[in-house]
C-alpha cells in the first residue's frame, strides 16, 4: 500500500469584536447572568426582524483585506434551516453567495525551511445560536441566550494544509493578526476563536481526495493539534486494515484524546439554503473600502522586523501583539522612554502578566505608559535597582502612583553615598568575623555571601555593584 | 336618526372635530354594536374593551388634537399584530397563550395618532387561508350571509368594517388577504407597495410579500389609515427609503384623466355569472362616464399561482420553525426526546393549512429540488413583474375583478387546497409584482352579495391610486348596509 498523506483544511470561527449583536442592540458578550441579554430579536419572538449591525460588516471587510481577500461590495445574508434548542428561530443567519470576503491567503513556515501560502476560499459573516446547559442531576436541559445573534465571522481555508503543525502556525498567525486588528478579542476559553477541521487522506502525490471527517468545535490550539494528530492515526489504520473512511461528523473528546462520531453523512443536515427575506443586499461601498484600508496597520511581519532591528527579542515581540493593545501602549511608551529592550522586558515580566491576572486592558489599566516609562528610566539612571523596581511594581500597577514621587517618599534611591555604604560595610565586617577569616584565609568565593548580606541590609538600595568593590577594598584593606 | 356606528372614519373625524360627540361616545357606540353583531360575525378574537374606554375617556379629558390623524377613531387590527395586553395568537393553537412583550410598529404609530384599538380580529391561522375557516377558533362569518365566508385571510377585519362595528381595521395581504375578503364583504382594502408599512411586529408568514394595509368604507378613509402608517422604521430593513406624500388631501381626478388597463386573462377567465354581471354593469358606468379602457395582456400570468405557492411556502416554511415549543407558544407535555418534542408540538400546534405549507415549502428548498422550483420560481416572479410593469406603461392602473365567484357557503373547499389555491390567481401576482392594489365595491350581485374589483398601480403611487378608487366609488353604486341579527 502507498504511502498516505493528510489533507486538511479548517473552517475558522472568529467572534467579532462589536459592541452589540449583529441584529439587534443587545450587549455582545460578557460573562452575566444567563438570558440577559436578550431581547425579541435575539430570542426568535413572533414578528420581530434582524437589522444589521454596520459596524460588523466593517470588521468582515477589514478581515478579508488584511488577509489579501477580496471584499464583494453585494454580498447577502442566507437562512440556514435546522432545527436546535439553541436556535432560536429555526434559522441560522449566515451568508451563501456572495459572501462578504472571497479569496486571500495567510503564509505559514513550511517543513522544507520555506514559507507555504494557505489559501483561503471565503469569509462570510453569520449569527452564533445560544448554548445549551445540561444540569444532569435533574436531568433537564437549560438554554441561555446570551450568545444568540452574538456576529461571527467564518474563515474557510482551502485543503491546504499537510500536519498538524502547520494547522496550528495557520491558527496561531491568524489569531495574534486578527486580535492585532481588533477584529476579536480572541478570548479562546470564551470561545472568541474557536474551529472546526476537515481532514482526509490520499496516497502521496495523487490529487485525488479520500473521504473526509469534520472535526466540529475546537476552541484551543493544543486540542487542535491533537485531534488532526489522532484523526491522521485512526484513518491510517482504517486504511491499512483493508478498512472504509465514513464521512462524519466528528467530536473530539480532550479527556480522552480521541475522536467520536456526532452524526454520519446519512443523517447530514439538509440546511435548505435560500436568501434572507428580511435583510437587503449587504453593500459597501468604494469609499467606505479605501478608509478601511487606510485603517490597517502594517503588516505584522514588517511590525515584527522594526521591534526586532530595536532590539526585542522574538518572544517578546510575539507577547506585545498577541496581547490587544500591548502594542500601543508599548509605543506609547517608547516614545517618552527609548530603550525598546529595557522596556519590552519590564512589559513581558511585569505589566502583561499583572493585566492577565486583574482581567484588564492595557487601555485601562492605572498604570499609564508614562508611568511604566518612568520606571524604566529610573533603573536605567540608576535610581533604582532591578530588585527595588519589582518590589515596587504591584504597588504602581495597583494605584497608578508616580514611580518618581514613590520612590522619593519611600527612599528607595539606589545608595551611592559612601558614607552610608561605609557604615553598612563595618557591620558587615564586624558581624561575620568567621567569613571574614575565611576570605582572608583564601576563599575568595565567600565574597558573594558577604554582599549579599550589604544588600539585606541596605534592603536593596545599595549598588551591587558598587557595594561589591568598596567591600573587596575594605577586606584587602584588612590584610595590611 | 343616523347611529354612531354607522359613520365612517371621515364622520368620525368631523363629529369629533365638531364636538358633535366625544371620543367616549363614540368608543361606546362601536363597543355596543360590536357586542351585539359578534355573535353572528364572530369577526373578532379578543376585545380590548376596558384599554379602549380607558383610552377614549382619557382622549377626552386631553381633548382634540388635529396633528394627530386618527384621534378618536376606533379600529380593530388582525391578530397578527403584535400588541401588548392581549394574546397575539395569528389564529393559531400554537400562540393561543402567546403575550407579545412588544408592540408592532403599525400598533405603535396608530396608538400614537390618537387611534383606539378596540378587537384584535380573527385570520386565517398564520395569515394562510382565503376564507378565515383556517382559523384555529373558528370561522367568521360573511356579514351579508352568515352561511357564508368572509374571505381571508383577513376575514374578521373586512367584517369588523362591513358588519359596522368599527369605521376601519389593519389587515395584512400576501397573496390577497385585504382585497379578497373586502371584495366578498363589500367594502374597501388596501394593500400599499411592498416596502411601504413596516411590517416590524408582524408575525411573518411570507416576508417577501407580507404587507399591512388598511380595510374601510371609503377609499379616502383608507388613504388616512395609511397615511398614519407608513414611512421608514429602522427596524424594518426592507422598507423603501422614499418619502410618504399627501394621501388624505390629493386633488380629485376626473373620469376623463384615466386609463385603466384591463388584463385580458382576467377578464376573460370563467366569473361566476353573479360577478360577471356586476362587472359588466360596472364597466359600462366607467364607460359613460369617460373614462379610457384598454386591454392589456398579462402573458405569463398562468404560471403565477404555482410561483406564488412555491416562494411564500417556502419563506413560511422557516417563519414558521421558531414554533418549536422550546421558548414560548404551545408544548406538547412529557415528549419522550427532543424529536418528539418537535414533532408533536408542531402536529399538535399547527393546522393542517399551516403544516401543508410548511411541507410543501420545505420540499421545495430540499438539496435537488431547490433549482427545480425554488429558483425556477423565483426567475417566474421576475417575468410576471416585467408583465405588470409593460402592462402598466399603457395606462394609469390595471382594473381587475377580485374573485372569480361571491363569498362561498362554509366548509365548500375545506378539501380542495388546490381549487383555493387556483383562486387567488387575480390577487397574488400583484404581490409577486410588489405595486399596490386597491380593491373597491362594484355593486351587489342578485344574490345579494357584494362584488368588487381592484386596481393595480406602480410601486408608491399609492396616492393617485387612491384618487383613481375615489373616481370608481363616485360612479358604482354605494351598497345598502347588510341586514345582521342583533341580541
Amino acid at each position: 500500500m502507498s504511502e498516505m498523506e493528510p489533507v486538511i483544511g479548517l473552517e475558522v470561527h472568529a467572534q467579532l469584536n462589536t459592541r452589540t449583536k449583529l441584529f439587534c442592540a443587545c450587549p455582545a458578550g460578557g460573562s452575566v447572568e444567563p438570558n440577559t441579554h436578550i431581547c425579541e430579536i435575539c430570542t426568535g419572538q413572533p414578528g420581530a426582524l434582524p437589522r444589521l449591525n454596520g459596524r460588523a460588516v466593517e470588521l468582515a471587510a477589514k478581515a478579508t483585506l488584511a488577509l489579501g481577500g477580496q471584499v464583494n461590495g453585494y454580498s447577502l445574508f442566507a437562512r440556514k434551516n435546522y432545527f436546535y434548542p439553541d436556535l432560536p428561530n429555526g434559522f441560522q443567519t449566515s451568508q451563501l453567495d456572495p459572501p462578504i470576503g472571497t479569496g486571500g491567503s495567510l503564509s505559514v513556515a513550511a517543513g522544507d525551511g520555506g514559507r507555504k501560502a494557505i489559501r483561503l476560499n471565503r469569509i462570510h459573516m453569520e449569527d452564533d445560536a445560544g448554548k445549551c446547559v445540561h444540569d444532569e442531576k435533574r436531568d433537564r436541559t437549560l438554554i441561555d441566550l446570551n450568545r444568540a445573534g452574538v456576529p461571527l465571522i467564518e474563515i474557510v481555508t482551502e485543503p491546504d494544509l499537510s500536519s498538524s503543525r502547520e494547522a496550528m502556525e495557520f491558527l496561531k498567525t491568524l489569531h495574534s493578526l486578527l486580535v492585532r486588528l481588533e477584529v476579536t478579542k480572541g478570548r479562546l476559553e470564551e470561545g472568541e476563536f474557536r474551529c472546526d477541521v476537515n481532514i482526509s487522506l490520499k496516497p502521496k502525490g495523487s490529487s485525488v481526495l479520500g473521504v473526509r471527517g469534520e472535526i466540529k468545535n475546537l476552541n484551543s490550539f493544543k486540542f487542535v493539534g491533537q485531534a488532526i494528530d489522532y484523526e491522521i492515526r485512526r484513518q491510517s489504520a482504517l486504511y491499512e486494515s483493508g478498512g472504509r473512511v465514513e464521512q462524519q461528523t466528528l467530536h473530539f473528546d480532550h479527556l480522552k484524546g480521541e475522536t467520536r462520531a456526532l452524526r454520519s453523512k446519512e443523517e447530514a443536515h439538509d440546511y435548505r439554503y435560500f436568501p434572507q427575506p428580511d435583510l437587503p443586499p449587504v453593500l459597501v461601498s468604494r469609499v467606505k473600502l479605501r478608509e478601511i484600508v487606510q485603517s490597517l496597520p502594517p503588516p505584522a511581519d514588517t511590525i515584527k522586523e522594526s521591534y526586532k532591528e530595536l532590539g526585542l527579542k522574538e518572544d517578546t515581540v510575539t507577547a506585545l501583539l498577541d496581547r490587544p493593545g500591548a502594542q500601543a501602549y508599548f509605543e506609547e511608551a517608547f516614545k517618552r522612554f527609548p530603550e525598546a529592550k529595557r522596556l519590552g522586558t519590564l512589559m513581558v515580566e511585569l505589566f502583561l502578566p499583572a493585566l492577565r491576572q486583574s482581567g484588564t486592558d492595557p487601555q485601562s489599566a492605572v498604570m499609564g505608559p508614562a508611568k511604566l516609562a518612568a520606571l524604566a528610566r529610573l533603573m536605567s539612571d540608576g535610581v533604582l535597582t532591578k530588585k527595588a523596581a519589582y518590589d515596587l511594581f504591584p504597588e504602581l500597577f495597583e494605584t497608578g502612583a508616580d514611580p518618581r514621587q514613590l520612590v522619593e517618599a519611600r527612599g528607595l534611591s539606589r545608595v551611592r553615598d559612601e558614607s552610608t555604604l561605609q557604615g553598612w560595610i563595618m557591620e558587615v565586617i564586624a558581624g561575620h568575623p568567621e567569613e571574614v577569616k575565611k576570605y582572608l584565609a583564601g576563599q575568595t568565593k565567600i565574597l558573594s555571601f558577604l554582599v549579599g548580606q550589604l544588600m539585606r541590609l541596605s534592603r536593596g538600595t545599595a549598588d551591587p555593584q558598587k557595594a561589591s568593590a568598596s567591600l573587596t577594598q575594605a577586606l584587602e584593606d584588612l590584610r595590611s | 336618526m343616523t347611529q354612531l356606528w354607522q359613520l365612517n372614519l371621515a364622520q368620525c373625524s368631523e363629529g369629533l372635530k365638531n364636538k358633535d360627540f366625544s371620543v367616549t361616545e363614540l368608543t361606546e357606540a362601536c363597543l355596543k354594536r360590536l357586542t351585539e353583531t359578534e355573535p353572528a360575525i364572530k369577526s373578532c378574537l379578543a376585545v380590548l374593551e376596558d384599554q379602549a374606554l380607558e383610552t377614549a375617556r382619557d382622549l377626552d379629558r386631553r381633548g382634540n388634537d388635529s396633528s394627530r390623524l386618527l384621534w378618536g377613531l376606533p379600529l380593530t387590527v388582525k391578530d397578527v399584530f403584535c400588541l401588548k395586553g392581549a394574546p397575539t395568537t395569528a389564529g393559531s393553537r400554537q400562540l393561543s397563550d402567546y403575550y407579545s412583550v412588544f408592540e408592532a410598529t403599525v400598533v405603535r404609530r396608530l396608538k400614537a395618532h390618537g387611534a383606539i384599538i378596540l378587537a384584535k380580529t380573527n385570520c386565517d391561522e398564520f395569515a394562510m387561508g382565503s376564507s378565515t375557516e383556517f382559523s384555529a377558533f373558528g370561522p367568521t362569518r360573511n356579514p351579508w350571509d352568515r352561511q357564508r365566508v368572509p374571505g381571508g385571510s383577513s376575514g374578521g377585519a373586512a367584517a369588523s368594517v362591513a358588519g359596522f362595528q368599527v369605521p376601519g381595521a389593519f389587515g395584512t395581504d400576501t397573496g390577497g388577504s385585504i382585497r379578497q375578503p373586502a371584495a366578498l364583504c363589500g367594502c374597501v382594502g388596501l394593500k400599499p407597495t411592498y416596502g411601504r408599512v413596516s411590517r416590524y411586529g408582524i408575525i411573518a408568514y411570507g416576508s417577501s410579500f407580507d404587507q399591512a394595509g388598511p380595510l374601510a368604507r371609503t377609499a379616502a378613509d383608507c388613504g388616512r389609515l395609511l397615511q398614519a402608517v407608513a414611512g421608514p422604521d429602522a427596524y424594518d430593513a426592507t422598507l423603501a427609503d422614499c418619502p410618504v406624500p399627501d394621501f388624505v388631501n390629493q386633488r380629485p381626478l376626473k373620469p376623463n384623466e384615466l386609463t385603466l388597463g384591463l388584463p385580458r386573462q382576467f377578464w376573460n377567465a370563467d366569473l361566476h355569472p353573479q360577478v360577471a354581471k356586476v362587472l359588466d354593469e360596472a364597466r359600462n358606468l366607467l364607460t359613460k362616464a369617460g373614462l379610457n379602457l384598454i386591454e392589456v395582456d398579462l402573458p405569463n400570468i398562468k404560471y403565477a399561482v404555482a410561483a406564488y405557492y412555491i416562494l411564500a411556502s417556502a419563506e413560511a416554511s422557516t417563519n414558521l420553525a421558531r414554533y418549536d415549543g422550546v421558548r414560548y407558544g404551545f408544548r406538547q407535555p412529557d415528549p419522550g426526546d427532543l424529536m418528539e418534542l418537535y414533532t408533536k408540538t408542531r402536529q399538535t400546534g399547527l393546522g393542517p393549512e399551516a403544516r401543508r405549507r410548511i411541507l410543501l415549502g420545505t420540499f421545495v428548498l430540499s438539496s435537488g429540488y431547490y433549482e427545480a422550483y425554488y429558483r425556477k420560481a423565483a426567475q417566474v416572479r421576475r417575468l410576471i413583474k416585467n408583465d405588470i410593469e409593460a402592462a402598466l406603461t399603457r395606462c394609469h392602473f390595471l382594473l381587475a375583478p377580485v374573485s372569480a365567484i361571491p363569498a362561498w357557503p362554509l366548509g365548500s373547499f375545506l378539501d380542495d387546497p388546490l381549487t383555493v389555491y387556483q383562486m387567488d390567481l387575480m390577487t397574488l401576482p400583484l404581490n409577486l409584482y410588489g405595486g399596490p392594489g386597491l380593491s373597491v365595491p362594484a355593486g351587489l350581485g342578485d344574490d345579494n352579495l357584494p362584488v368588487g374589483a381592484q386596481l393595480w398601480g406602480k410601486p408608491m403611487s399609492e396616492a393617485s391610486l387612491i384618487s383613481a378608487g375615489r373616481v370608481l366609488e363616485s360612479l358604482w353604486p354605494k351598497l345598502p348596509e347588510p341586514q345582521i341579527p342583533v341580541i
